[in-house]
C-alpha cells in the first residue's frame, strides 16, 4: 500500500513540475476565458442596443424591403458563436491534446 | 432515501392535476376528426424509439457508456446526439411560437438560447471530462458530503422538472389534440409515453483516457465509493488536463 502511495505521489510531483503543465493550463485557461469574454461581450453589446438603441435595429435593409438590420445581425450574433465553438473544439484536439499526451508521456 | 421517495411521489400526484387544469386556460384548440394515419405513424415512431432504447441499453455496462457511450462515438454523432436533446417540445413548439407570437423580441430571446451553450462547452466541458464526472451532483460530492448534495440535487432538480415538464405536456397534449382528433384528456397521456433516447456527451475523445469505471453490475454509488477510498490521495490539481492519471493507479 506505501509503495503504490509513494509512487503515485512521486508521478504527480513530476508531472507538477513540468513545464509543460503550466504551459498547458495557462495557454488553455486564456483561450476559454477569451473566447467566452468575446461570446459574452458580444451578446452583452447585442443586448445594449436592444434596450437603449432599438432603432438601430429597426432600420430597413434597403429600399422597400421588409427585412430589417435586427434580422442579420441576431443570425451573425449566433453564427460567430458557432465559429467560436469551433475554433475551441479544434485547438482542444490538436493542441492541448498534444501537450497532454506529452506530459503523460514525458512522467512515465 | 424515504425522504426522496416520498418527494418524488408527492411531485408524481401534482403533476397531473395541474396539467388537467392548465388545459382550459389555453383556449380552444380546433379539434380535428379522428386521424388514424397519424395516429398509426405516432405508434411507429413510439416502437422505434422503444427498440432503440432497448439496443442502446443493453450495450450499456459503465457509467462512462451511459453517459458518453464508451468516448467512442465519433464528432459527427455526437453532434446527432446533442442536436435530438436540444431540439425538444420547448425548442420547436417553443421558439417557433414565441417567434411567431412576439416577432423580433422571440428571436432575441432565441439568440441568448443559443449563445449560452458554447460558454459551457468552453469553461466547464474539459473540467468534467478530466474529472472524470458526468453530472453536477457527481462533481460537487466529490468534494463535499455526497448525501447532502445528491439530496439537494434532487430537490433542484425535480422543482425544475415540474414546472418544465407541465409546460411541455400542456403543449404536446393540446398539439396531439390538434392532430389526431383525440379529447385532451385522451391526448395527454398518450402524449407521456414517448420518451427520448440519446446519447449526449460534453466533448468525444479520440484518445480515450484511462479511467476509473465501475465494473458491470455494480451500482455507481458504490464503485465511487470504493474507489475514493482506495485512492491513496486526492489529487489537488484535480482540474488540470491530466489528472485522470493522478487517480488511475
Amino acid at each position: 500500500m506505501t509503495d503504490i502511495h509513494s509512487t503515485d505521489t512521486q508521478r504527480c510531483e513530476r508531472i507538477r513540475s513540468n513545464p509543460k503543465l503550466l504551459q498547458l493550463v495557462s495557454s488553455r485557461s486564456r483561450l476559454a476565458w477569451s473566447l467566452s469574454a468575446a461570446v459574452l461581450g458580444t451578446y452583452y453589446l447585442f443586448m445594449l442596443i436592444v434596450a437603449f438603441a432599438p432603432q438601430w435595429l429597426h432600420a430597413p435593409l434597403g429600399e422597400h424591403r421588409m427585412l430589417t438590420l435586427g434580422m442579420p445581425v441576431g443570425a451573425a450574433i449566433i453564427v460567430f458563436s458557432w465559429l467560436l465553438t469551433g475554433w475551441y473544439v479544434y485547438s482542444a484536439n490538436t493542441r492541448f491534446d498534444a501537450l497532454g499526451a506529452a506530459i503523460l508521456e514525458e512522467s512515465k | 432515501m424515504k425522504l426522496f421517495r416520498t418527494l418524488t411521489l408527492a411531485a408524481a400526484g401534482l403533476l397531473p392535476a395541474s396539467i388537467v387544469l392548465a388545459a382550459p386556460a389555453l383556449g380552444a384548440v380546433e379539434k380535428q376528426p379522428l386521424n388514424l394515419n397519424a395516429i398509426g405513424m405516432f405508434f411507429v415512431f413510439v416502437l422505434g424509439t422503444l427498440a432503440i432504447t432497448w439496443w442502446a441499453a443493453r450495450q450499456t455496462k459503465s457509467t462512462s457508456d451511459f453517459y458518453t457511450a464508451g468516448g467512442g462515438i465519433t464528432g459527427f454523432q455526437n453532434g446527432l446526439a446533442i442536436a435530438g436533446d436540444y431540439m425538444s417540445a420547448a425548442t420547436l413548439l417553443g421558439l417557433s411560437s414565441l417567434v411567431f407570437a412576439k416577432g423580433y423580441d422571440g428571436f432575441i430571446y432565441t439568440i441568448g438560447f443559443f449563445v449560452g451553450w458554447p460558454i459551457i462547452t468552453f469553461l466547464m466541458a474539459e473540467r468534467l471530462r478530466n474529472l472524470g464526472r458526468y453530472t453536477f451532483a457527481d462533481i460537487v460530492s466529490y468534494r463535499l458530503d455526497q448525501n447532502k448534495v445528491r439530496i439537494f440535487a434532487a430537490f433542484g432538480s425535480l422543482t425544475v422538472v415540474c414546472c418544465y415538464l407541465i409546460v411541455q405536456m400542456v403543449g404536446a397534449g393540446q398539439l396531439i389534440k390538434l392532430l389526431f382528433g383525440l379529447d385532451y384528456p385522451v391526448a395527454l397521456p398518450s402524449r407521456s409515453w414517448r420518451c427520448r433516447s440519446s446519447v449526449s456527451a460534453t466533448k468525444p475523445s479520440p484518445t480515450k483516457l484511462s479511467r476509473p469505471t465501475p465494473a458491470a453490475g455494480t451500482s455507481w454509488a458504490r464503485a465511487r465509493c470504493s474507489q475514493t477510498r482506495s485512492t491513496p490521495h486526492r489529487c489537488p490539481w484535480a482540474w488540470c488536463s491530466v489528472s485522470p492519471v493522478c487517480r488511475t493507479f
